[in-house]
């Protein structure tokens, strides 16, 4: 499997920048998804990978070798698209062969039929073969189109939010088979996605991109627990950061003139270099505590609305202005408007710049 | 607002049918949410209510009142399609008012009930501004005060956050279900996504090839599936099912895997006692577990069963680590910080209180728990 290089890559739609001077590689046999909101660029990205669009600035390698001057047919990438695109006269046997059809490839028939099977087996649609592409549901569709992609044995495999199309459930079944898959043929896969649970699940590095930019690079847990800034911290995460304007003084957190306060203990100062005054911090709901009677260092609440997920309580709660979120064990039981009382876990604590939103740790 | 109901309703396209002998009743002001996977009939069932789709069998009453041969817009209902349909050479004031204004109301009345429905959905301060220069969030609220302010009896939604982006989907629930609370109007609200069910429905209705499996609250659906159509389709990930033989030993259960006769999961012999009870002996037995209530240990345990570690999904929260026990494959919701690679052997518990027995042929629950 093969490694894929960007450098300094920027392309251009008139006077749009799609994505500005990226720089990144994704290592041979690892699981890379770019991750962002829709506009960010990520489908441009790949394309330019792929050899479908050019860019204006910069270079792209596959294997070691600059591509850009290379054709698609001829960068040996296998491009899996958000809408299955198969031939829907044709059985699956003949949609999964005819990437490696003589005329096309000049493959033996022995080896069509061998690696045909063989995809057939993993991707568990060997009762399919013979069945026309028309008649098959969504999550079949998609399989086979991901059958598609591997028969031809490509150095890359370039998936553009292959999932977004099915129904919730079906995602969250293929998810784990696509990690699987990518581990057991150990195949370089650059995944694109706006989903942050896909991203999280199967990246073994995601790249978190918003207007273009690259804002920070790493493993799911990396981001997760060390987000770089406050797109970041609040992109990753379900229910997403709560985030509060705040000013710090000494380790006494004040929300918008004293409505309500934290201690945030010595280490939480120390990590953020004694920075004081001004301040932007989150915290994830997971690590927000709520107690029924009032408790030291606890402030008021209200119960502003309550979701029921069966394994767990989503809490949304009321200060003055500010409405966040908490998550708490299923058997939590409050009233909608009841009074409640809550504290911020100190150590999962997030400080970042008010003005350039940028981590202080 | 007002009540509907649905009465053995039938409907067919062609030789296909798409509901089937489907009764239930909507409560006033209960936000009812009807989810099933595609063609399940939930969207045909909502057609049905507004009137968009006739019904070849059954009846349908919309506050007390048979409706079947009333035509769509004459059911007082409000069908919210994509909340962005917004006209866009319109104000946010002249979007809300046009419906009043086609029906002739009079200008002062217009105005009443306009800024009533502003109030209520806090867009006052947004009322001369163009849809263009409007959030996401504003631009729904201004569809769904264009729905209200007719006053309709009840709102019928389809899908209608699907399309955006999973964060902004997330915003979206917590807006539509507090408008809910503070509103309370009788809502019926289709979607695929099982999390969108869970946090928004005063209960759940779950259709599954133009049949309604189980209808209730979100604890009720999920603590206590009555097939196993709904103990997997509610939950993410869904409900783990383990083909089984259950046979008594002493005072345990003893839970045999189909797929490996060597491996079984041992219980107390209360479980034997509900399995008897209910002559689940002489049925091939689905044993089910939720991802949460799986143990996972990593030294050799008394009662516990090899596994081995076949993928790892880390969420940030928490984790999905699916297992290998025997040929079945089982997913466990862990702590974000159990580190284990994939590979590694480790033994796993059920917890007795939370295993489900089902009938494998009929799909239907053993017990409830």
């Amino acid at each position: 499997m093969a490694n894929v290089k960007l450098d300094g890559v920027t392309k251009r739609f008139g006077s749009i920048t799609a994505i500005n001077n990226l720089q990144f590689e994704i290592k041979s046999g690892e699981l890379f998804v770019l991750l962002g909101p829709t506009g960010a660029g990520k489908t441009t990205t790949l394309r330019c990978v792929a050899g479908l669009e050019k860019q204006e600035e910069g270079d792209i390698y596959i294997d070691g070798v600059n591509v850009n001057r290379i054709d698609p047919a001829g960068r040996d990438v296998a491009f899996v698209f958000q809408y299955y695109s198969l031939y829907p006269h044709y059985t699956v046997r003949e949609n999964l062969e005819f990437p490696l059809k003589p005329k096309m490839r000049k493959t033996p028939q022995e080896e069509i039929d061998r690696r045909v099977s063989d995809v057939a087996k993993i991707l568990h649609i060997g009762h399919l073969l013979d069945r026309k592409s028309d008649k098959l549901s969504g999550g079949e569709m998609q399989r086979v189109t991901i059958g598609r992609a591997i028969v031809r044995n490509p150095k890359v495999f370039l998936m553009d939010e292959p999932l977004s199309n099915l129904d919730a459930k079906l995602r969250e079944e293929l998810r784990a088979e696509l990690k699987r898959l990518q581990i057991d043929l150990g195949a370089t896969l650059f995944f694109v996605t706006h989903d942050q649970v896909e991203a999280m699940t199967m990246a073994d590095r995601i790249a978190v991109l918003n207007r273009g930019h690259i804002l920070q690079m790493g493993a799911p847990f990396d981001i997760y627990d060390h987000p770089a800034n406050t797109f970041v911290a609040s992109f990753v995460g379900s229910p997403a950061i709560n985030l509060f304007d705040a000013v710090l003084d000494k380790t006494r957190l004040f929300v918008k003139k004293g409505r309500f306060e934290q201690d945030i203990g010595k280490k939480s100062l120390d990590r953020i270099k004694g920075h004081q005054g001004e301040v932007r911090f989150g915290i994830r709901p997971e690590d927000i505590e709520i107690v029924k009677t009032k408790k030291d260092g606890y402030s008021a609440a209200i119960v502003y609305n309550i979701e029921n997920m069966g394994m767990e309580k989503i809490v949304t709660l009321k200060i003055e202005d500010h409405i966040f979120k908490a998550v708490t064990t299923a058997d939590f039981e409050a009233d909608v408007n009841a009074g409640v009382f809550v504290s911020f876990r100190q150590d999962k604590l997030h400080f970042f710049n008010r003005e350039t939103h940028a981590n202080l740790v | 607002m007002a009540q509907i109901e649905l009465k053995n309703i039938w409907k067919r396209f062609g030789r296909v049918v798409a509901v089937k002998d489907l009764t239930l009743t909507i409560e006033d002001r209960e936000f009812l949410v009807l989810l099933g996977p595609s063609g399940c009939g939930k969207t045909t069932t909502l057609r049905a209510i507004a009137g968009l789709e006739t019904v070849d069998e059954g009846e349908i009453f919309i506050d007390g009142k048979r409706v079947n041969n009333l035509r769509a817009a004459d059911r007082d209902i409000a069908f919210v399609f994509q909340l962005y349909a917004l006209y866009p050479h319109l104000s946010v004031y002249k979007n809300i008012s046009f419906p009043l204004e086609t029906q002739g109301m009079k200008k002062d009345e217009i105005k009443r009930a306009v800024q009533e429905v502003a109030g209520i959905l806090k867009i006052k301060s947004i009322l001369k501004k163009k849809p263009s220069a409007l959030s996401g969030g504003d631009m729904q609220r201004v569809a769904l005060g264009r729905a209200m302010v007719r006053r309709p009896k009840a709102f019928l939604m389809d899908e209608p956050i699907g399309t955006l982006d999973a964060k902004f989907r997330e915003v979206m629930r917590t807006e539509l279900k507090r408008l809910h609370i503070d509103i309370g109007a009788t809502t019926v609200y289709v979607t695929h996504d099982q999390v969108e069910a869970m946090s928004m429905g005063d209960r759940i209705a779950v259709m599954n090839e133009g049949e309604l499996k189980q209808v209730g609250a979100p604890a009720e659906v999920y603590d206590n599936p009555v097939n196993l159509f709904v103990a997997n389709f509610i939950g993410s990930p869904g409900m783990n099912f383990i083909d089984v033989v259950c046979t008594k030993s002493n005072h345990t259960t003893r839970a045999v895997l189909r797929s490996d006769e060597q491996i079984c999961f041992i219980f107390s012999k209360m479980v034997y006692d509900r399995l008897a009870e209910k002559d689940a002996f002489s049925k091939d037995l689905v044993l089910g577990i939720r991802p949460e209530w799986i143990e996972i240990d990593r030294k050799k345990t008394n009662g516990k069963v090899g596994a081995e570690i076949y993928v790892v999904e880390p969420l940030g929260a928490s984790k999905i680590i699916d297992l290998k026990i025997g040929n079945d494959i089982v997913k466990a919701r862990t702590s974000a910080d159990f580190n284990v690679k994939i590979g590694d052997k480790v033994w796993v518990g059920l917890n007795e209180k939370k295993v489900h027995f089902f009938d494998k042929n009929s799909g239907n629950a053993i017990y409830m728990i």
